[in-house]
């Protein structure tokens, strides 16, 4: 289990063909290690772990103890690494879609490794007292389908944060995430000297999209703006009263239950 | 703050309570609006709702009507994503109703499907529609309300 105190992960390796670790021969050993260290490392670079580390020689993970009986593996994973939430929970759930896709794929070959001779890896948790089967023959992972990639255009709204850069870019925070759009440099100079910054603006941008689950991801680094938007920020409700008035006349009397039918059916 | 997607029967009701105070639900529609104006809420529009809004408005007014729009709303279009999230949400409707290749009823894509799959791929927290196939088609994806009313009930 992921020992607070410790922060220790253990996993034992099972198998019809392991009756203890002498019939673990080290090359084997060995792959399976790089295998496993492959997962810890791709999933600390997907949810962008690997450069908050504080010490240049803190490790990701470490193998602090071979044990006897079922092979058992005890790795120390660096504290910052979430690998009980995200990457054990999700299997164990198989909640495929909660899993960084680099990630998924190396768990994937991973268990395809240890289900050529029908074993599998168990994983202590805090709440169970006997190890349950995370990854292999006993659960096995399935190949990842290839989410639906598409190039499409987004149009956002929000309060540019920076502008420019080696590669000139709008930044615009958008709610609670970050968008980053890169821009002709003339086109950035333009939003300068317009006062843009920290300004709300809207625009419209292509770029990659992902389905992942249910939800459509952009690609970071694919966004390039195609138009900034007219859009200036306004008090709503203003808004409304504005177009009150400039329409209001031409919807004065109208049954709009009965208008709705009429024009979808 | 969430964003809330008006359907045209919610844009149209709004206007028309700001018009003549003495309009059905106006005392709901008009502290909504209150609630707007203390930026509590971001009203956003799908363009298939402008189209349809449109549809009242003289021809020659379209162009002023179209930049005020423009100028001032936030306006989401039928993109791809809306499209595909539209596709899925009208694919299940059918089979739900068992006529998913039956050939027994003319189908399509209609508008309200696609304001639907601009109100949830924008990410908005509800969408103003009393649109029955809407209600129906949302399958728990966003909430669906009516009209906009006040978070705290209008006192009238």
């Amino acid at each position: 289990m992921i020992d607070a105190m410790s922060a220790q992960l253990r996993l034992y390796l099972e198998g019809p063909d392991l009756p203890d670790p002498a019939h673990l021969g080290l090359g084997e050993l060995a792959r399976l290690l790089e295998k496993l260290n492959r997962v810890i490392t791709a999933f600390a670079e997907e949810i962008e772990i690997a450069a908050q580390l504080v010490e240049p020689s803190e490790q990701l993970a470490s193998l602090v103890g071979i044990e006897k009986g079922s092979v058992e593996l005890v790795i120390r994973p660096a504290p910052l690494l979430p690998l009980e939430e995200r990457l054990i929970a999700p299997v164990l759930q198989g909640d495929w879609g909660a899993l960084p896709p680099n990630t998924y794929d190396w768990l994937y070959e991973l268990s395809k490794e240890l289900m050529t001779k029908d074993r599998s890896l168990k994983v202590a948790l805090r709440d169970k007292s006997v190890p349950v089967p995370w990854i292999g023959a006993e659960r096995p992972v399935p190949k990842r389908r290839a989410a639906l990639t598409i190039e499409d255009t987004i149009t956002l709204y929000g309060r540019v944060i920076r502008l420019g850069g080696v590669t000139p870019k709008v930044d615009l925070r958008v709610g609670n995430e970050e968008y980053h759009v890169e821009a002709d440099s003339e086109l950035i100079k333009n939003l300068e000297r317009q006062g843009a910054l920290y300004k709300i603006i809207g625009l419209k941008a292509t770029g990659t999209f992902r389905l992942e689950g249910k939800i459509w991801k952009v690609d970071s680094g694919s966004l390039r703006l195609v138009e900034i938007l007219p859009y200036t920020e306004s008090n709503m409700a203003d808004a409304f009263r504005r177009l009150a008035s400039l329409t209001g006349e031409y919807w004065r009397g109208v049954d709009v239950e009965e208008y709705m039918k009429k024009i979808r059916g | 703050m969430g964003l809330d997607c008006f359907d045209t029967n919610a844009l149209v009701q709004l206007i028309q309570a700001i018009e003549d105070p003495d309009t059905p639900h106006a005392p709901d529609l008009l502290a909504y609006l209150q609630e707007v104006e203390e930026g509590k809420h971001t009203p956003i529009l799908p363009v298939p709702v402008i189209a349809e809004y449109l549809v009242r408005v003289p021809e020659n007014k379209w162009s002023e009507v179209v930049q005020f729009f423009r100028e001032t709303f936030r306006i989401y279009e039928l993109n791809l994503r809306a499209s595909l999230e539209a596709a899925q949400l009208m694919r299940v409707k059918l089979e739900k109703e068992g006529k998913l290749g039956s050939g027994e009823e003319r189908e399509c894509v209609k508008t309200d499907a696609y304001i639907l799959g601009i109100a949830i791929t924008t990410g908005c927290d509800r969408l103003f529609s009393n649109d029955g196939r809407i209600r129906g088609m949302a399958n728990g994806r966003i909430k669906i309300e009516n009209i906009p009313q006040a978070d705290q009930p209008s006192l009238l």
